[in-house]
């Protein structure tokens, strides 16, 4: 099982890597053919759901979170880059972690950890090919999790948990836009995807303790996002976008962006 | 590049698309969240299926309350559960036959239905009206076509031990309602250590020994010939034969860890752990500190090849305490070594030595089928917890077995409520062996159920120990 994932891994790399390798081989003269266009400046809001699939040790279960964040987008750098920042509270909900090491095994099921979920996302426009325009991106976003405090009730003494989660997320990959469209522009991204993550536990049955960080990898190390932005009136856009992760049951997910240029 | 100008005939279309890609994806989500909600019911109703099952498991076999154990040995095995379905019968026919005569011979059989298992090629097969299990088997065995049939036998829970007197020993489940245990008392439903349950998480590991410092073990009895490790060392006739002269250190070895799983017998504990014997108690039934003292640091010393000594059981006591005592306590737990006493048996204020040296050693007083505290059972500020401890059914020698008689007996008392704890200290430390003593016996007097004044008193301790929570996974909730 292991040496199959492996395998799968290595081939999702060398397929990105190798389909990026003769893009960029391929965008050099496009590029140099190109009109000069003024960059454009964004603030976006987002809003996205999404259910991945993550292991520790033998086992799995779905991380899935809900995350509101405010965005800054320069579209049009250099007349190749988009480039955005973004911020805000990522609310996942890790359960069915299980923190076997402490003097008492608990198992998470206490629902969404709030926290600070930061980031950046570029993205290059590098070939245009008929309507289409394949390009690259990179994304990596953080999620730092607030403790948070659960009463172990049933016991016969005073206990409690304290729980932190954090994450990471790095993504790179294709991306493909549809420019023949007056107002819109629908665009699929297939990208390796890497998570990585730390959930700390801690455990006080009266004078009781214990403490275990359980490491988490991501199930899944491709996800393909399909999305349409539309150019609704001057200076805003919306962009819809679903995202699934191949190789992971419950890996699925979407959001919703609302951009306003100044 | 021609453009299309679809902004003013489709202006609301990127609103639908979104509207639309928002809604497929909250869908999505929330069929996720359904089909994981609807499979964490079926895991609950499964779970509770399982429980009426047993149920009525045990109220049939309480039809027949036997008292005494000899009639157990007149009896088959598990009497009143068929070992096998009363309407299926499994089927291989010889490969060479194609399906369509192979059904053909089957419908030859008139039965009610069959289904093929692909793959194997065995019929799971539905016996006529008005035919038994038994004369359609005898008619398939008889034809030539077919290369076996065989009934279709029973499972049972993993963690349900098959031993042959589980049934009787409510310590470890108790089934409530009339028990099948001398006086046949009522007892109250889940009123046990809760094995059942942590068996599911926890068998014990066979490298961790668990030393018996009392009479000894017979450790020829069947139900501990494979569980004990050597014959031991007997410090009151100073040579290495342990072996039981009197009863009481085999009933306690029995409750620790009996052969468990192996259709005879009882159930132990510490159902995978081992057992080495120390005799400090001479046939007579008495014994001096200095042997309590050596069999302490001998215990705590054992090795035989990776096994180690991680608990000690001491059902024994006495009314002094003794520095050299509290030393050689001290010693052991030092080593990494659960110790565990019996709190003493009469029903007086006052817990017996070793028992009251709390910072090395469990005290544990005697619980009965209700849950309530037992009047013999000795109380005070060291009584960290308790277990059943009353009509408790374990091994005895089997040359102090009356003939025709099987080698088990009840018997009641601190004694046997201490074991109960030893076996679950050996359940804790083979899954968390990096766990010292003391978190050991903490988690040990944290997790039990509050039985007598709620909160630690000085009857209970903190409760009668619940061996499931402190071995299953428990649950953060919001």
């Amino acid at each position: 099982m292991k040496e199959r994932a492996g395998k799968a891994k290595r081939l999702a790399a060398i397929l990105i890597i190798g389909l990026t390798w003769s893009l960029l081989l391929a965008a050099g003269p496009a590029l140099q053919a190109r009109e000069q266009q003024k960059p454009v400046w964004e603030f976006g809001l987002t809003g996205e759901l999404f259910s991945r699939g993550i292991k520790w040790s033998d086992q799995t279960t779905t991380l899935k979170s809900t995350n509101l964040m405010f965005e800054l987008r320069a579209r049009n750098l250099g007349n190749l880059f988009n480039l955005s920042f973004f911020g805000g509270l990522g609310l996942p909900r890790p359960n069915g972690v299980v923190f076997d090491q402490l003097p008492l095994t608990l198992q998470y099921q206490g629902g969404s950890i709030t926290g600070l979920l930061f980031g950046a996302r570029a993205e290059a426009r590098l070939l245009p090919a008929s309507d289409f325009n394949f390009g690259l991106m990179a994304e990596f976003s953080s999620y730092l999790g607030f403790k948070k405090e659960f009463a172990l009730s049933g016991l016969v003494v005073p206990a409690t948990a304290t729980a932190t989660p954090s994450w990471s997320q790095a993504s790179g990959g294709l991306r493909v836009t549809y420019d023949a469209l007056e107002g819109s522009q629908p665009f699929l991204e297939v990208a390796g995807s890497y998570f990585w993550g730390k959930f700390k536990m801690k455990e006080k049955i009266e004078d009781l303790e214990g403490e275990q960080s359980v490491n988490l990898k991501g199930v899944s190390y491709v996800s393909i996002t399909a999305g349409w932005s539309f150019f609704l009136v001057d200076k805003i856009t919306l962009v819809p976008k679903v995202r699934i992760f191949p190789g992971s049951r419950t890996g699925i997910g979407g959001g919703l962006s609302i951009y306003y240029g100044f | 590049m021609a453009k299309i100008n679809l902004k003013k005939k489709f202006r609301y279309l990127p609103i639908a698309i979104s509207v639309l890609l928002v809604l497929a994806m909250v869908i999505i989500v929330n069929q996720i969240e359904a089909q994981n909600k609807i499979k964490d019911r079926l895991g609950t109703s499964s779970q509770k299926t399982s429980s009426r099952l047993e149920e009525a498991l045990k109220s049939r076999l309480n039809q027949t309350p036997p008292v005494k154990i000899k009639a157990i040995s007149q009896q088959p095995a598990l009497p009143g559960r068929p070992k096998y379905s009363a309407e299926k019968i499994l089927v291989r026919f010889k490969p060479e036959l194609s399906v369509q005569s192979t059904e053909s011979i089957l419908r030859a059989y008139q039965p009610r239905d069959y289904k093929l298992i692909p793959k194997i090629n065995v019929y799971v097969v539905k016996v006529g009206e008005g035919a038994t299990v038994e004369d359609t088997l005898a008619a398939l065995k008889a034809n030539p076509d077919i290369l076996y049939a065989e009934p279709d036998y029973r499972l049972r829970l993993a963690a349900q031990p098959n031993d042959q007197l589980f049934r009787y020993q409510y310590a470890l489940f108790n089934p409530g309602g009339t028990l099948q245990i001398p006086g046949s008392p009522t007892g109250k439903n889940r009123a046990d250590i809760k094995a059942t349950g942590a068996w599911d998480f926890a068998k014990g590991d066979p490298d961790l020994l668990i030393a018996v410092l009392d009479s000894g073990i017979d450790y020829t009895h069947p139900d501990l010939a494979s569980k004990v490790i050597s014959t031991g060392k007997d410090f009151v006739n100073d040579d290495n034969d342990a072996m039981d002269d009197h009863w009481h250190g085999t009933h306690v070895a029995g409750i620790i860890a009996a052969a468990t799983n192996n259709t005879e017998g009882i159930a132990g504990v510490a159902w995978n752990c081992r057992l080495l014997p120390g005799k400090i108690i001479s046939a007579e039934g008495e014994g001096d500190y200095s042997d309590l003292i050596e069999a302490l640091i001998w215990a705590a010393d054992y090795t035989s090849g990776q096994a180690r000594v991680g608990v000690i059981n001491m059902s024994v006591g006495g009314e002094e305490p003794a520095s050299s005592l509290e030393a050689a306590l001290e010693y052991a737990f030092n080593k990494g070594i659960v110790l565990v006493a019996a709190s003493g048996n009469d029903g007086l204020a006052g817990v017996l030595y070793p028992a009251a040296y709390d910072e090395f050693c469990l005290a544990v007083a005697a619980s009965d089928y209700n849950d309530e505290i037992a009047d013999f059972s000795n109380s005070g500020p060291e009584v960290d917890v308790a277990a059943p401890g009353v009509w408790v059914l374990s091994t005895i020698p089997v040359a102090l077995t009356e003939p025709g008689y099987l080698p088990y007996a009840f018997a009641t008392g601190t004694s046997m409520a201490a074991p109960h704890v030893a076996g679950f200290a050996a359940l804790i430390k083979s899954g968390k062996p990096w766990l010292n003593p003391g978190d050991i016996m903490k988690l040990i007097k944290y997790t039990p159920d509050d039985i007598e004044a709620a909160g630690r008193d000085d009857y209970a301790g903190y409760g009668r120990i619940n061996t499931e929570r402190a071995l299953s996974p428990f649950k953060i909730v919001k």
